[in-house]
């Protein structure tokens, strides 16, 4: 004779929440993105500015012994923040690409809640999506300098270039994380306070300190001499933290640890905005 | 051995939910106000009209809502405080949140995954949820190809593919052809006998009625009662039953029926209709038809008005003053 079991068993004791939660959230994103040929095509075109790059380090590096002696050699740490720099457009086209769209569709379409009915938290969730926008700016930044770095340490000839450089790949991995949280985090919150894709990505623009900010901050330094004016830049202030930590030439008048406090601070507004926007929950009144 | 066949009764004795003096206002707006109540497993139906409280409820019960006072209690805990309580919680809400550009396997199988389980394992249950919302042959199509009823079968599969303990169903038949609709009370009616927590919202009294007996009615955001419908059957027998018949001649039709006794009472609603009040309805009911034959009388339809949620809460209202 079958015994049937009485239904539910009462569960007893504490349930602990999994970490690595938004990894679904991010892998889907990810590889959503992936499948568009826009996506590919500008992958491409990144790696291909990174390639170009590589044959000139390698001409530089063997050529080394020449310039060395008259200084004009640029495989130091800076040639690597450089070469990070020389892709910031690809990570913007990234940024936007990539994150306008990714909590105002939710937002749009109620998903936040078929989100928030799993055991994700709000946090969870953020990081998801930032990891989206962060995998994107990885692929473009740091992935192709990190490649870059092996090849110039495999193939230099020079004594003593690997002590020189052994810190690239760290203070890239700073960099690059400080870049893709910073940018990101700004274009999630912009994404959970508008709808449309074009609005999200202009106002990350100008909110990024590009175009017509750049251009207004320089033209009132320039008029009151003032070099203050670029604290609402945040790109210039990121710039200021990476030439400070790569040790290259700083392109801001004042002390890097103030940019250190404008990106934080930035940072932080984008996330209590961000938080704030997703409630998981949709309230009508 | 232990065996889970669908036909067992579920230990209804057990509170696997408790609300405690749960409210929820939007500014001057109460949503859900002051109440307690407790669900135990199998289904319960969540009664109400539009506007009544019970998607907020739903909300509040599910953790998507913070309580503005009060407490959500799931298998003893405050879900507020325990996040990994949501693994327990399958939620079909209302609202049409679909991934379009996903197949529906994709899109289970992405849900799935954020409840945490493996890649293999959540394959794995998408299926089982598939073939128990008979969804399989669509499950490889674009949802955004999906029709209305197919969209909240990939709802419910979504929402009990990591087979939850309790289940918030908000209005899971809009929609839905009647075959769909048939195969998903089923499905309900099956997991309910499972032992699971299952709590459907509707507006629609007999479709509750074909799943459960246990209801729920919430009213303004309040318990107005909470039992068996029998109990509620009872309360709607206790008032006349009212019938409008639409027709040419009101008045004429009145005349006939004024002479029969378990006629309470008779108003011309309109130019053409005709309501009439009875204790007894069997006899009027027997009487229509041959009226309708009479071409003077010109009767078009006759519609019972007791026979909708609407006025078995006004009637609820009346008993409670």
């Amino acid at each position: 004779m079958p015994i049937y079991e009485q239904g539910y068993t009462r569960w007893e004791g504490e349930i602990q929440a999994r970490p690595m939660r938004f990894w679904p959230i991010l892998r889907r994103g990810f590889l959503a993105e992936l499948k568009r040929r826009r996506t590919l095509i500008l992958l491409f075109l990144a790696w291909a500015a990174v390639l170009i790059r590589g044959v000139v380090l390698y001409g530089d590096l063997r050529a080394g012994s020449l310039l060395q002696s008259s200084g004009l050699l640029k495989t130091g740490l800076s040639f690597f923040y450089s070469a990070l720099k020389g892709q910031s457009v690809f990570v913007i086209l990234f940024v936007l690409l990539s994150g306008t769209d990714l909590v105002s569709k939710d937002r749009r379409f109620h998903a936040l809640q078929i989100y928030f009915s799993r055991p994700l938290t709000p946090n969870d969730y953020i990081l998801g999506k930032l990891g989206i926008v962060s995998a994107f700016v990885f692929a473009v930044s740091f992935l192709p300098v990190l490649l870059l770095w092996i090849f110039a340490v495999a193939v230099s000839v020079q004594q003593g270039y690997f002590a020189t450089v052994w810190s690239a790949p760290l203070l890239a991995l700073f960099y690059c994380g400080l870049w893709a949280a910073l940018a990101g985090l700004m274009v999630l919150m912009l994404s959970s306070v508008a709808q449309r894709s074009a609005i999200i990505a202009v106002s990350w623009v100008l909110l990024w300190g590009l175009l017509v900010v750049d251009g207004v901050t320089r033209i009132l330094k320039m008029l009151t001499g003032w070099s203050l004016w670029s604290l609402v830049n945040v790109d210039a202030n990121l710039k200021q933290v990476g030439a400070w930590i790569f040790g290259a030439d700083r392109p801001l008048g004042y002390h890097p640890l103030l940019s250190v406090f404008v990106i934080l601070a930035v940072g932080a507004i984008c996330y209590v905005i961000l938080r704030k926007r997703i409630r998981p929950v949709e309230v009508v009144l | 051995m232990i065996q889970a066949p669908p036909t067992s009764p579920p230990d209804t004795s057990m509170v696997v939910l408790k609300t405690q003096n749960l409210s929820r206002w939007y500014g001057q707006v109460i949503g859900v106000n002051d109440l307690t109540v407790d669900v135990s497993p199998g289904v319960t139906g969540l009664l109400g009209l539009n506007g009544a409280g019970k998607s907020t409820l739903f909300k509040l019960m599910a953790g998507q809502l913070k309580p503005s006072a009060g407490v959500v209690r799931v298998c003893g805990h405050d879900l507020a405080h325990y996040r990994g309580l949501y693994r327990l919680i399958g939620f079909l809400a209302e609202p049409d949140a679909l991934y379009e550009s996903m197949t529906g396997r994709e899109m289970l199988v992405y849900l799935t995954r954020l409840q945490g389980f493996t890649k293999d394992e959540a394959n794995d249950r998408t299926q089982r949820a598939l073939q128990r919302t008979h969804l399989v042959e669509a499950a490889d199509r674009r949802v955004k190809g999906y029709s209305k009823g197919m969209r909240q079968k990939i709802k419910l599969a979504q929402a009990l593919a990591h087979d939850p303990q309790i289940l918030f169903l908000d209005e899971p038949f809009n929609g839905m052809d009647p075959v769909s609709r048939k195969e998903s009370m089923d499905l309900i009616r099956e997991l309910g006998a499972e032992g699971k927590t299952v709590m459907v919202s509707s507006h629609i009294l007999h479709e509750v009625e074909a799943m459960t007996s246990r209801i729920l009615l919430i009213h303004r955001g309040q318990i107005l009662a909470d039992g068996d419908i029998g109990e509620i059957r009872d309360a709607i027998e206790r008032h006349p039953h009212r019938i409008e018949v639409h027709c040419d001649s009101p008045r004429a039709l009145a005349s006939e029926f004024i002479s029969l006794q378990d006629v309470q009472g008779l108003r011309v609603s309109s130019e053409n209709a005709l309501l009439l009040e009875s204790d007894l309805p069997r006899e009027v009911y027997r009487l229509l038809p041959e009226f309708a034959l009479r071409p003077e009388m010109g009767v078009r339809s006759w519609t019972t008005l007791d026979d909708n949620l609407k006025s078995l809460f006004e009637y609820l209202v009346e008993d409670g003053r």
